[in-house]
């Protein structure tokens, strides 16, 4: 009995810990770059989800990213807007072009693609600083929302995600 | 004056010998071809050429096409014409749905078939009434990861660390009957660490019309068969040329690991200063190129690599080591405008004996008559609003 108690215990801290959020405070900070180095900024007006994808990402984990967004969009149609950054150089605009090339065969859902090019420190998109098993990382901003919630691609909770953008969703 | 003459001489061979040796020395830019209707699927596009006739074949299918139909574009190399061949394969699309690549492993191409290679099957294709003649059943019993027309028949091979643990050698060759399929013979070559197998793009095996080379990566080994799977020649490196490669414990610890990112990552941690091979190419029966890369950096994160080629010829029955390391160049180091080019990095490579071809996506400008500042900046312009475009550039080559 004490043991089934115990694997009940485990399996509801699996369930509260398989979407562990890491919340960022919403501060200006959602700034990226075009292909032709134009700084973007992003205000938190609008149902947001950024993916940011390392050049290291591997192959099933962007499989696994694609599955999840394109189920979200399904239950979410258009009130979510999706947007991919990419590891770049802006020196290299044919290899930029080329990422921007590759992630649009492989996400159908996708409003913009933007470069992190450079660490900048404004932004809260950064590649340092994540283990590479956490690639493509997320970002979740629902409207109007001060909290930023930062996962990785595995335990991004689609459902979760739902539930937080339509109570938000106007 | 005597030895100032002396010297200014001694001066002048020494600079001439420190002068790299780069692959701009042997390349005669002839023609660029654009595929301008082609699609634009970057991540993987298959390509073959017909080691009997002047044809390379490219095919840019794609799973998300939601298609059947097949298109081959038929590049003649001679006189830089193209045309599309079309074929039909039921269900192909469904088969390959679920594939990792989406598209094929690779293709194959003879005067008479076309060899089309998914992880599911092996398609043979009569060219003549341009329909599928035979289909072999793959999807785990070979996993083949090459495709080769030899002599009469086909070569398939695997080279890959699958992980399947019942998979016993993840190497090995086979030689089957066309068009039937009957197996004639089998083998299980050695390559020295199979793990390297997951660094891609490699090209680890080239056929011509009658021998397969076949390259180690971390060791510079090289095997010659003939079209009977028969070692034919095996070719080290001498001594007297420098080979970094890493140290038995590096090679320890990336084999403790088991999953292919945290191998790749492994490997980044060993490739600084080092040299591996990763492709050898026939340029004819008695020339072959190897491919290597030196590494720069300490992890994968900001590993880069500088790209040389070796040739080798056969002279009296040897195969002699006639250049070693001529650089490959990137495109902001050549001068355009001094009719200095190179292979600009690009992995997609295919050699004749005159002629090489560089199949890649680049912005449609013409490679001849302009700086390589200007070739720079009218591309990045181009890029900003515009998908690159697939062509091929064709060097005439003095390596034979």
């Amino acid at each position: 009995m004490q043991k089934k108690f115990v694997l009940l215990l485990y399996l509801v801290f699996l369930y509260f810990s398989a979407y562990s959020q890491s919340k960022i405070e919403y501060n200006n900070n959602l700034i990226a770059f075009s292909i032709k180095n134009e700084k973007v900024i992003f205000e938190n007006d609008k149902n947001r989800i950024f993916i940011l994808i390392s050049n290291l990402s591997c192959n099933a984990c962007i499989n696994e990213t694609v599955n999840k967004i394109n189920k979200l969009k399904t239950l979410l149609i258009d009130s979510c807007e999706i947007i991919i950054i990419l590891q770049g150089n802006p020196v290299n605009v044919l290899e930029c072009r080329n990422n921007i090339n590759y992630y649009s065969n492989i996400f159908f859902n996708v409003d913009k693609y933007l470069f992190c090019f450079d660490k900048f420190e404004n932004s809260i998109f950064q590649f340092q600083g994540h283990l590479n098993k956490d690639f493509p990382k997320l970002f979740i901003v629902p409207k109007s929302c001060e909290n930023i919630i930062e996962v990785s691609y595995a335990t991004f909770n689609v459902e979760k995600t739902k539930k937080m953008f339509n109570s938000r969703h106007t | 004056m005597k030895y100032l003459t002396l010297f200014f001489v001694f001066s002048c061979a020494l600079f001439v010998n420190a002068q790299e040796n780069t692959l701009s020395d042997y390349l005669l830019f002839e023609n660029q071809i654009l595929f301008t209707n082609a699609p634009v699927n970057i991540d993987k596009f298959v390509y073959a050429n017909n080691n009997i006739s002047n044809e390379i074949i490219i095919s840019f299918y794609h799973v998300n096409n939601q298609t059947d139909s097949i298109f081959f574009y038929v590049y003649n190399t001679e006189i830089d014409s193209l045309y599309i061949e079309s074929y039909y394969i039921k269900n192909i699309n469904k088969s390959i749905k679920n594939d990792y690549s989406k598209t094929f492993t690779g293709i194959a191409v003879s005067d008479m078939f076309i060899g089309v290679l998914t992880s599911e099957y092996v398609y043979l294709l009569s060219r003549k009434d341009k329909n599928l003649i035979y289909k072999l059943k793959d999807k785990h019993k070979y996993d083949f990861t090459n495709i080769d027309f030899i002599g009469k028949n086909i070569f398939l091979s695997r080279n890959y660390n699958f992980h399947d643990k019942t998979q016993k050698n993840k190497t090995r060759f086979y030689l089957f009957t066309i068009p039937d399929f009957s197996l004639l013979t089998e083998i299980s070559p050695s390559f020295d660490y199979i793990l390297y197998s997951h660094i891609s793009p490699n090209h680890w095996i080239s056929v011509n019309n009658n021998k397969i080379l076949f390259s180690n990566t971390v060791n510079y080994k090289i095997i010659i068969y003939n079209n009977n799977f028969e070692i034919l020649d095996t070719i080290l490196l001498s001594k007297e040329n420098e080979w970094n490669s890493p140290t038995i414990d590096d090679i320890s610890k990336i084999q403790e690991k088991k999953e292919a990112i945290s191998i790749i990552y492994e490997i980044g941690k060993y490739e600084n200063d080092k040299e591996r091979i990763v492709g050898v190419y026939w340029i004819s029966d008695s020339v072959f190129l190897v491919k290597v890369n030196r590494g720069h950096g300490e992890s994968i994160e900001n590993l880069s690599y500088d790209t040389y080629f070796d040739i080798w010829k056969l002279k009296e029955n040897n195969w002699n080591l006639e250049k070693f390391h001529i650089k490959d160049k990137k495109l902001s180091d050549v001068l355009l405008e001094k009719n200095e080019f190179s292979f600009f990095n690009c992995s997609n490579i295919i050699f004749t004996n005159k002629n090489v071809f560089l199949l890649t996506f680049r912005s449609p400008t013409l490679l001849k008559n302009i700086s390589t500042e200007e070739y720079i900046k009218q591309s990045n312009d181009y890029f900003y609003d515009n998908n690159p475009i697939f062509q091929i550039i064709k060097y005439k080559h003095s390596f034979e």
